[in-house]
């Protein structure tokens, strides 16, 4: 208990440090969301009214604690540049709210193919004998995380769009007219992210599994009569795990952030295309939000991967 | 019951075993003695069909009754050795610790023995389990079931590792040195225990190790290996009182005991007129929980409390104690390698130095053993201006080191791991002395090391001591070897020197039951 606490504390600080470092680096890169929302031929009385109109106008400490405070009563406020209808600024979490679905939904899918293929992929490396797989096995998995992710795209697009005509390139449908397409057409953007970090993953598990069947209690596992398939799957696996966890919550951490260049070569409406737009643009409540949602992400994922720690090892918990 | 016939086994083009013939009848305990790099574990290993697969038999053969279980020239029929690996063979590790997986509890892995071997259901396999850890003395054998390795101490690890190899009750137990980890104290039960089972199940059981005394205790015959050849087998008793072989003799005379104590330059005169070196008042050693976090508050924990005595110029003061004892607490303290201190130490001489145990992880593996040599004399300079030298003088000044512990100069551009561990512990002797300190800290300097080694370190240091009017503070769990190097003995438990005193006088009259405990037992 004690310990969800201290954890929950240091989310807490995170975020809240986080979020100023945001807000100051607004402050100091230069750039002007006024201006670029109206243009350079703007008159200079237009461009008072919309920065009045925006709260640019007040002190940024108070436009800071102003920000903060709506943020705690589960506003999250709205674009600058993004309208609704006529005359009324886009809310950030109806912003938000459409195109997270879409990259959560890419990284769920994602890790889904990155565990179930990269972990037996490892074992099986870990145990094959023949030299000439190891050789080869080797080849692919260094080529497969050495390509660039858009080229990875462009090729599965090539191959599985054009070729195979598995999907259509471009057509994304979304999860509210058409579930089953959506995922269909996920699949795809889901394996240009998976194929170099199963390669990654699977390397990875392989020389920790080389390096753990060295250990003493596999040679009593052994004298026991234990089959090596029993003593890879029953003793050593577990043990090997712990590095490579460590590993998959980055890339966990990573894809959930926003998969922005596949987004791009999928035509995907996610959080990674917007993120670069609000940006550009200098639409400040969405990128505030944004940064603290991926820290929030990357702070969650490491708390799991603690806890899974825990309970692979019962050595961490007791210290 | 089991035979060995002409066992060669090599790797690439070094053999580690040469022509190596053994038997063993059921009932029988065969000691199998040697030092590192004997070849007296790979016989075992290759025995129980866990040699590496890069190991090659060259010639000869292993026999269980009449089934050839390996053979020069074919490869290891494993699914063959699977059906008698834990059922009819099994074998009991040096380390229970690494030896048992860290991430599973220990009953699920006694269990797995029977899972594999016998049609039993899950309940009736708890059940022999439960027996089995009562039967090698775990009290409380269901919490033990559902501990992991590292809520056991060493010595209930050992006794769950041989409750799973003899849970079936095979016909040959191999032990390979199942007693080296632990405390003197333990290593006894453990033998006793050994012995117990082997009466009771009547096992053959081939038992290695470095330890000649702990063999004598326990074996009826015993066969002494050497360069990966037996040189010598036969009787236990006849091999120890008219050993045939040179190196057998050898072997014998090295083994620190009580019969024969080689005489130290202090013994013989009194120790009250002499000048103290160093002087320990009521000190007691703390340790910060080595928590980071910013919440928790540290708390301070005792390791040695009221630690009070004087240790006087060119003497010999034994510090003995079981590991987990605050010996090496002790000694850090006074070295000033931990500050959280209550009491006083008071050094009537500079920049005391320290030998360690570990040959092989202390030193710096990249460095040559010049560079390692002149290291201590750079850090002196930074120091002491008085004793900056030149390129020339520090190199001068490490070769005659090199010579001083015994070593030639061509080791000079050496790198630690192209020496032997006796070579290495010279050299940190040779790194401890070059600075010409009046107090050596030694910390188990000669535990890691085999018994002839050990002897020859042991006389390195008893030399440089007279020549270089040394006073050692010794630190060891061997109460043995410290008998020989030492003139007074200080003997600690718990945290509390809880006797002091001359060497004889301890090991004649020891006031303290534990210190009795610990005499009777090596």
């Amino acid at each position: 208990m004690k310990y969800f606490i201290k954890k929950l504390i240091t989310l807490i600080m995170t975020l809240f440090f986080v979020s100023v470092a945001a807000f100051l680096a607004f402050q100091i890169i230069p750039g002007d969301v006024v201006a670029s929302i109206l243009g350079t031929e703007a008159t200079p009385e237009r461009e008072e009214q919309l920065r009045e109109e925006l709260g640019l106008n007040k002190p940024p400490l108070q436009r800071y604690a102003d920000w903060i405070t709506d943020l705690l009563r589960g506003d999250l406020g709205e674009s600058y540049r993004f309208s609704k209808g006529m005359n009324e600024r886009m809310p950030v979490s109806e912003l938000i709210g459409d195109k997270l679905p879409v990259t959560l939904w890419l990284a769920v899918l994602s890790m889904v193919l990155i565990v179930a293929v990269s972990i037996p992929l490892g074992v099986f490396w870990a145990r094959s004998k023949s030299r000439f797989l190891d050789a080869a096995l080797g080849v692919i998995t260094q080529t497969a995380m050495a390509v660039p992710s858009f080229f990875l795209g462009i090729l599965v697009t090539y191959l599985f769009g054009i070729l195979l005509k598995a999907f259509a390139p471009g057509g994304y449908v979304s999860y509210q007219k058409d579930p089953a397409g959506f995922f269909q057409y996920l699949l795809f953007p889901a394996l240009s992210i998976a194929i170099p970090k199963i390669a990654m993953t699977a390397r990875f598990l392989r020389n920790s599994m080389l390096t753990e069947l060295k250990s003493d209690y596999v040679r009593t596992a052994y004298s026991k009569g234990c089959t090596e398939r029993r003593v890879a799957y029953g003793h050593v696996l577990r043990n090997a795990m712990m590095p490579v966890i460590t590993f998959l919550g980055m890339i966990i951490a990573e894809i959930v952030a926003g998969s922005i260049v596949v987004e791009q070569v999928f035509g995907l409406p996610g959080i990674g295309r917007l993120l670069i737009s609000s940006i550009s643009t200098r639409d400040f409540p969405v990128v505030e939000i944004l940064i603290l949602y991926i820290t929030f992400v990357v702070i969650f994922v490491y708390f799991l991967i603690d806890i899974l720690y825990r309970v692979i090892d019962p050595r961490i918990s007791e210290k | 019951m089991i035979r060995i016939e002409d066992l060669s086994v090599s790797f690439g083009d070094t053999e580690a075993v040469k022509h190596v013939s053994l038997d063993l009848a059921d009932g029988e305990i065969l000691g199998v003695v040697g030092e590192s790099g004997s070849g007296k574990s790979v016989t075992a290993l290759t025995l129980m069909g866990l040699v590496s697969d890069s190991a090659r038999i060259t010639s000869g053969r292993v026999l269980f009754d009449d089934v050839t279980l390996r053979e020069a020239g074919k490869p290891c029929d494993k699914a063959l050795y699977r059906t008698y690996q834990g059922a009819g063979m099994s074998m009991v590790f040096q380390e229970p610790m690494t030896s048992l997986n860290p991430t599973k509890r220990v009953g699920g892995q006694v269990e797995e023995t029977l899972r594999l071997h016998t049609k039993m259901t899950p309940g009736e396999r708890r059940e022999c389990v439960l027996e089995a850890f009562r039967s090698v003395g775990l009290q409380n054998a269901e919490k033990v079931y559902a501990s992991y390795p590292h809520q056991l101490s060493g010595g209930m690890r050992q006794r769950v590792m041989i409750a799973m190899a003899v849970i079936l009750h095979p016909r040959l137990i191999v032990a390979d040195e199942p007693t080296t980890a632990l405390d003197v104290t333990i290593q006894n039960q453990i033998i006793g225990l050994l012995r117990e089972i082997n009466q009771k199940q009547n096992n053959a059981m081939l038992f290695i190790t470095h330890d000649l005394n702990l063999a004598r205790k326990l074996c009826s015959r015993i066969a002494v290996m050497k360069d990966g050849e037996v040189v010598e087998s036969g009787e236990t008793e006849s091999i120890f009182e008219h050993p045939a072989e040179a190196y057998t003799k050898r072997l014998i005379e090295a083994v620190p005991s009580r019969m024969k104590r080689k005489g130290t330059i202090a013994s013989g005169e009194g120790t009250k007129d002499k000048t103290p070196i160093l002087k320990v008042k009521d000190l007691s050693v703390f340790y910060k929980d080595g928590n980071n976090s910013l919440f928790a508050r540290k708390k301070r924990q005792c390791v040695v409390a009221g630690a009070d005595f004087v240790l006087y110029e060119g003497e010999s003061l034994g510090l003995v104690g079981e590991s987990g004892c605050g010996k090496t607490s002790l000694s850090r303290a006074i070295l000033g390698m931990n500050r959280e201190v209550d009491g006083k130490i008071i050094h009537a001489t500079k920049y005391p130095q320290m030998i360690f145990q570990d040959p092989y992880g202390s030193l710096n593996p990249s460095k040559t053993i010049g560079w390692l040599l002149m290291e201590p004399l750079r850090a002196r300079a930074a120091l002491d201006p008085s004793w900056s030298m030149t390129r020339g003088e520090m190199e001068e000044a490490a070769c005659d080191m090199l010579r001083k512990v015994g070593m030639s100069d061509k080791f000079f551009h050496r790198k630690p791991s192209q020496l032997s561990g006796g070579q290495r512990q010279r050299v940190s002797i040779g790194q401890a002395l070059i600075t010409h300190p009046a107090l050596i800290v030694a910390d188990e300097p000669v535990s890691a090391l085999d018994v002839t080694i050990q002897a020859q370190i042991m006389e390195l240091m008893r030399k440089l001591q007279r020549e270089m009017k040394l006073s050692y503070l010794f630190i060891s769990h061997d109460i043995n070897v410290v008998y020989q190097m030492c003139d007074r003995i200080m003997v600690m438990k718990d945290g509390r020197i809880i006797e002091i005193g001359e060497t004889e006088e301890i090991f004649a009259h020891p006031k303290e039951e534990y210190t009795k405990l610990l005499l009777g037992n090596s």
